[in-house]
């Protein structure tokens, strides 16, 4: 057969109502080239003005984001040639997006001041990034899933080793980059055999192709568990976690803050996407293994928070818990639309909670170092009690305690485990949560323990400053939101499960 | 499906018998003779000066770096120019903005001295 | 009491005046204290109109003397209630806003605003930021407390119920002594495990009943949705039927409640956590919140679930008997005066336990009026022990002796709880065990022996415990110890006029539980009857 037997001739080109499809991606991208070109101008000591540009932006971009919620409609549609949606399914996971950039640009000018990186690309690279998880969680097809990983993954390899001169952050650049292109080549190499096997590099097309009933085609699904290989290291999924503590130590806290939350937030969005909807078809081939890293992610993200001694470290484990959480709502996703919504309201939930846990470490971290022992925690209470009890708070949301948005995660993608007849999921998944809540509140105790009398203080927190305190409240307060008005997130993701890839039947 | 990739099974057994047999077959045929000028590294022909482990300037690499963007950029013009009058405006347009990102990154480079050598 | 939305104002009445409490600046500790102390009073005052409310008006609802099925088809639920309030919540998932009041939880619910009162008026010096935080973490359990005792809503009741342990997590984590960390992690991670297989347990009910075409976690709903016969599952790995899922389900609930009560074998967080935790967190920590445990035992344990539980009453009813036993031999062994009185404890919910299991009226009613009993006792006793190593410097009763002398009001006030808690006539103590030790002989005589022998070793240890403090010649420690101050007895004396005036006339617990408890009795007794037919107890109506 032809090679090219699927590819579209240009016929037509792309009109406005393909560039409205697209509208907050272009803000943003815009933006990211003239904050490259406003640092040539803005003298070093008004780099704040950056940070304000560049919030200016990502609030365009997000206003943008809730009027396309609306635009686009139930349904949603597709543009660019089908590469691209325009749906509510993007238009909700970039609100979350640009929400986590927006606090991430909130709590940076201090602590990059503080540590003395204070440079202008940063911005433009966050900005680059945002664009890329923006492209991501919109894309419809192969290509633009690819180039918009690239694209986020290019950005945050060089985000992660902005502290030029230490080692550490040098290591997790170095190791990110590289196990995140092994990580792009597994991928590639599943979307070649899917490619080559559906003759398709469109969603909706390569969904037609599979749901045709024959053979089992064994390189097609071998191409659809490579992806999933891909996107698993993407949201630090076990076994394909080991890049993660590493990185998440190592970078910047402020990069951490961001990475640990926007990245997965994109990836788990597009593999909503391509595996619950563009792939249900071939369910019964991917559900065990999506399963089984659930499983593996959920106990080995546990059990390795348990022993760790640093607070960046132990959120990373823990993150690499909460993939596995999500994952559940993923691996049910096709059987049960809870389980799809409960992913969902996961990710938002995840989102503002981690987001508010790094935020504290990152408003309390600088004058040359990260706060990173769990020793720099102790008796914070005393000295900084609200942005201690905030962590506090963050921690049991991340312990998934009522009455914070993790609760309501937890108990979504549990029930749709229960309602797609998986009990045992649901109890790998209570069982390893009563683990979890053992180094959670571990080190919450920690700040409220008192230090000896005469013992010398390891750490100097800084002051809080008005934005990083606001960004830590502000989270603080969405993560109350998500876990008391329950009623209105789950309509919306409700909503944006119902119109996903508009256009596959 | 599976067998119209023979060819490319057949192209790959190939490579690596080629690969693999060419240095097989000449060390096993070639004669060795090995003295201490032979063994020295190769700088066309001269008896080398000092040693080659040495540290170049950064400046090389950025160069080099960004004449392979701006080269691998240009290679888009290519395809591009094929259908351009299908694409009518719109492939003018887009195609554009493309140069303009680039200049602007051209732009940026030159004003960090990234140009300039020193 | 109108349409009014009384449940409601006393639900968020503590939680608003925590929000207000963040108002007043932090060295102001008088209006701090003062505040606190007023909400609880109103909060008190509120919950007190509501009892007499459920004392004085008939249930709506209820079902007197028939099968369920026929209850529904004329629109009476299966729980009478005397106060309602429902409005929906997360509709999406059928969570509703579902409140209610009946005689089970109206005396509970006079005992949690009593001892929040007494917590608010013995709350310690503290430095001023610390004191605000105690005093707003103390009103947003009460807040917690009372949503888990109105709560007819399953995912509603287990909000509160879960939520309860973050302001608790901090009182604990925050006050109390230097061993307070481990002890602390203990009982909140025990009751997490608990809680969230009881989580499990409550969507698979809720999926349960969406198979049949509802989609709810109301309790009177789900009360009379009949479940479809499951067959028994294996364990992983093996092949043989074990237990149904409803069984499953229960045990999960029974493991929540079992630790908050606590039973043995759950109990082992208990003793170190009422050794470290500072007083007026005590007095409301084993006050009311270990009673939740029994409360939702009786509200939810054995009603949704009265075929299992009628299934495993040998097993839970031995484990009560055990708990009494091993409770009071344990309170023999020790010599520090909090580890007696956590002991002792022990031993006490499990008599509450027993008479649960005994799934008798008898012996529910006997539960209900233990919990008030006890609430009243242990909030004495943990006051008196605070006291006394305020006073003395120890906790150590072999250092301790011969108080009398010095301190004729605590000796009074010490003896009339001491009384009541090895159950002498004339005590609530007294009433309260009788009742349930009736259940218990119903089902089974030996039971009622061996509880009666955990009644003597009580008198033993209680009496141990008041002669090793008060008699004899005084030790070095206690020469000088001086009486009760003024506000100490006037918080002490209510709560000993209380034992001794419901020891003489119980009716006013008597009048309100007996209204409600035949109908939790009935709904358990349902399991009984067909036992080999249908898996859960509503299903029997339907059929019959």
């Amino acid at each position: 057969m032809s090679m090219i037997a699927g590819l579209p001739l240009a016929t037509a080109t792309p009109g406005g109502g393909d560039l409205v499809g697209l509208l907050p991606e272009v803000i943003v991208a815009v933006g990211f080239v003239a904050l490259m070109l406003m640092d040539l101008v803005v003298p070093p000591s008004r780099r704040s003005w950056l940070a304000g540009a560049t919030a200016a932006v990502l609030a365009g971009a997000f206003a943008m984001s809730v009027w396309g919620w609306f635009d686009a409609g139930p349904a949603g549609r597709t543009v660019y040639f089908g590469a691209v949606a325009y749906d509510r399914l993007s238009a909700f996971v970039n609100c979350v997006v640009l929400v986590s950039s927006l606090v991430t640009v909130m709590i940076s000018p201090g602590y990059l001041n503080r540590r003395g990186l204070h440079h202008g690309e940063y911005y433009a690279l966050l900005l680059a990034a945002t664009v890329g998880m923006m492209l991501l969680d919109a894309a419809t097809s192969l290509m633009v899933i690819f180039l918009a990983i690239e694209l986020l993954s290019i950005s945050l390899y060089i985000l992660s080793g902005f502290a030029r001169d230490e080692e550490r952050s040098q290591e997790a650049a170095i190791k990110y980059l590289l196990l995140g292109s092994f990580a792009s080549a597994f991928m590639l190499f599943g979307m070649a055999l899917v490619y080559g096997e559906t003759g398709h590099t469109q969603l909706a097309q390569i969904a037609l192709a599979m749901s045709h009933p024959g053979p089992l085609d064994p390189l097609l699904v071998g191409g659809v568990i490579l992806m999933f290989v891909g996107f698993a290291f993407k949201v630090s999924a076990a076994p394909f976690h080991f890049w993660t503590p590493d990185v998440y130590q190592g970078a910047p806290v402020a990069v951490t803050t961001f990475m640990s939350v926007a990245t997965k937030v994109a990836a788990f969005a597009v593999l909503i996407r391509v595996f619950d909807d563009a792939f249900a078809s071939y369910y019964a081939h991917w559900s065990s293994v999506v399963i089984a890293v659930a499983i593996i992610s959920m106990v080995v993200g546990n059990l390795a928070a348990l022993t760790q001694t640093s607070v960046k470290r132990m959120l990373a484990y823990s993150g690499i818990a909460q993939a596995g959480y999500i994952l559940i709502g993923v691996a049910v996703g096709v059987a049960v639309p809870l389980g799809v919504q409960g992913a969902l309201y996961y990710l938002a939930a995840y989102a503002v909670t981690n987001i508010g846990a790094f935020a504290v470490v990152t408003v309390m971290s600088g004058h040359g170092e990260d706060l990173d022992s769990y020793d720099h925690l102790r008796g914070l209470w005393f000295r900084r009690p609200y942005v201690a009890a905030a962590l506090g708070f963050f921690l049991l949301s991340l312990g998934g305690f009522p009455v914070t948005a993790g609760f309501f995660g937890k108990f979504l993608v549990f029930a749709a485990a229960i309602a797609a007849h998986n009990v045992a999921l649901a109890i790998w998944g209570i069982g390893t949560s009563a683990v979890s809540i053992f180094y959670y509140l571990r080190v919450a105790l920690l700040m409220f323990q008192r230090r000896e009398e005469g013992e010398e203080q390891p750490y100097a927190w800084p002051r809080t400053s008005l934005l990083g305190g606001g960004a830590v409240a502000a989270t603080a307060a969405g993560t109350l939101i998500l876990g008391t008005a329950v009623p209105l997130l789950l309509t919306v993701v409700q909503l944006a499960q119902a119109g996903t890839l508009p256009g596959a039947t | 499906m599976l067998s119209d990739y023979a060819p490319i099974l057949v192209f790959l057994g190939v490579c690596v018998l080629f690969g693999a047999g060419v240095p097989l077959l000449s060390s096993l045929l070639g004669p060795r003779r090995p003295s201490a000028e032979k063994d020295l590294p190769y700088e066309s022909g001269i008896v080398p000066v000092e040693s080659a482990r040495r540290r170049f300037s950064v400046s090389f690499y950025v160069t080099a770096m960004l004449f392979i963007v701006f080269d691998v950029e240009s290679i888009f013009l290519f395809p591009w120019a094929t259908i351009v009058r299908q694409l009518r405006v719109f492939g003018v347009v887009e195609m554009g903005i493309f140069i303009l990102v680039l200049l602007l990154g051209l732009v940026y480079i030159w004003a960090k001295g990234a140009l300039t050598w020193e | 009491m109108g349409s009014f939305p009384w449940l409601t104002v006393i639900l968020l009445l503590p939680a608003a005046g925590a929000v207000v409490l963040q108002l007043i600046p932090g060295r102001r500790t008088d209006a701090i204290k003062g505040w606190t102390v007023a909400v609880v009073v109103a909060e008190a005052v509120l919950v007190g109109m509501v009892v007499f409310n459920v004392a004085t008006t008939p249930a709506q609802g209820g079902c007197p003397g028939g099968p369920y099925a026929r209850c529904a088809a004329i629109g009476l639920l299966p729980l009478p209630m005397h106060l309602q309030e429902q409005a929906p919540w997360i509709t999406a998932i059928g969570a509703s806003y579902h409140l209610g009041v009946d005689g089970v939880s109206a005396w509970i619910l006079a005992l949690n605003a009593g001892v929040f009162l007494v917590a608010a008026l013995v709350v310690p010096r503290l430095t001023t930021e610390r004191l605000k935080l105690f005093c707003g973490l103390m009103l947003l359990t009460e807040t917690a407390t009372t949503g888990v005792l109105v709560s007819l809503d399953l995912l509603l009741f287990y909000l509160f119920w879960e939520g309860m342990l973050i302001p608790l997590y901090f009182l604990l984590a925050f006050y109390g002594n230097e061993n307070r960390g481990r002890a602390t992690l203990k009982f909140v991670i025990y009751t997490v495990a608990g809680s969230l297989l009881m989580l499990l347990a409550i969507i698979y009910l809720h999926f349960q009943a969406l198979n049949q075409g509802v989609n709810t976690f109301d309790l009177e709903t789900l009360l009379q949705t009949p479940l479809a016969q499951q067959s028994a599952v294996p364990l992983p790995f093996s092949s043989v039927p074990t237990l149904t899922p409803q069984m499953w389900a229960f045990l999960a609930f029974a493991v929540a409640f079992a630790i908050k009560l606590p039973m043995v074998p759950f109990h082992t967080w208990l003793p170190d956590l009422y050794e470290s935790a500072p007083a007026p967190v005590l007095v409301f920590f084993a006050g009311v919140v270990s009673k939740l445990g029994a409360y939702g035992f009786i509200r939810f344990g054995i009603t949704l679930f009265s075929h299992p539980a009628h299934q495993l009453q040998p097993l839970l009813v031995a484990l009560a008997v055990l708990g009494i036993l091993y409770g009071a031999v344990m309170v023999l062994s020790q010599t520090d005066i909090k580890r007696m009185v956590a002991y002792a404890s022990v031993s006490h919910m499990s008599f509450i336990a027993l008479g649960i299991f005994s799934l008798d009226q008898n012996g529910i009613n006997g539960a209900l009026i233990q919990i008030v009993n006890h609430g009243i006792i242990i909030v004495g006793l943990f006051l008196i022990a605070d006291w006394v190593e305020a006073r003395t410097g120890t906790r150590d009763i072999r250092e301790m002796a011969g108080m009398e002398r010095r301190t004729p009001w605590l000796y009074a006030m010490f003896l009339v709880i001491t009384l009541a808690a090895l159950g002498l006539p004339g005590t609530l103590g007294f009433v309260g065990e009788l009742t349930t030790m009736l259940g218990a002989f119903q089902y089974f005589w030996l039971l009622a022996v061996l509880a009666g022998v955990g009644v003597v070793l009580a008198s033993w240890y209680m009496l141990r415990l008041h002669q090793g403090l008060m008699h004899e010649a005084p030790t070095p420690r206690t020469e000088k110890v001086r009486d009760l101050r003024l506000r100490e007895g006037l918080v002490l004396a209510p709560l000993a006029a209380l034992l001794i005036f419901l020891g003489v006339y119980p009716h006013p617990i008597g009048a309100v539980t007996s209204q409600s408890v035949p109908a939790v009795v009935r709904l358990a007794d349902a399991g009984q009857v067909t036992a080999h037919d249908v898996p859960l107890s509503h299903t029997s109506g339907a059929q019959r």
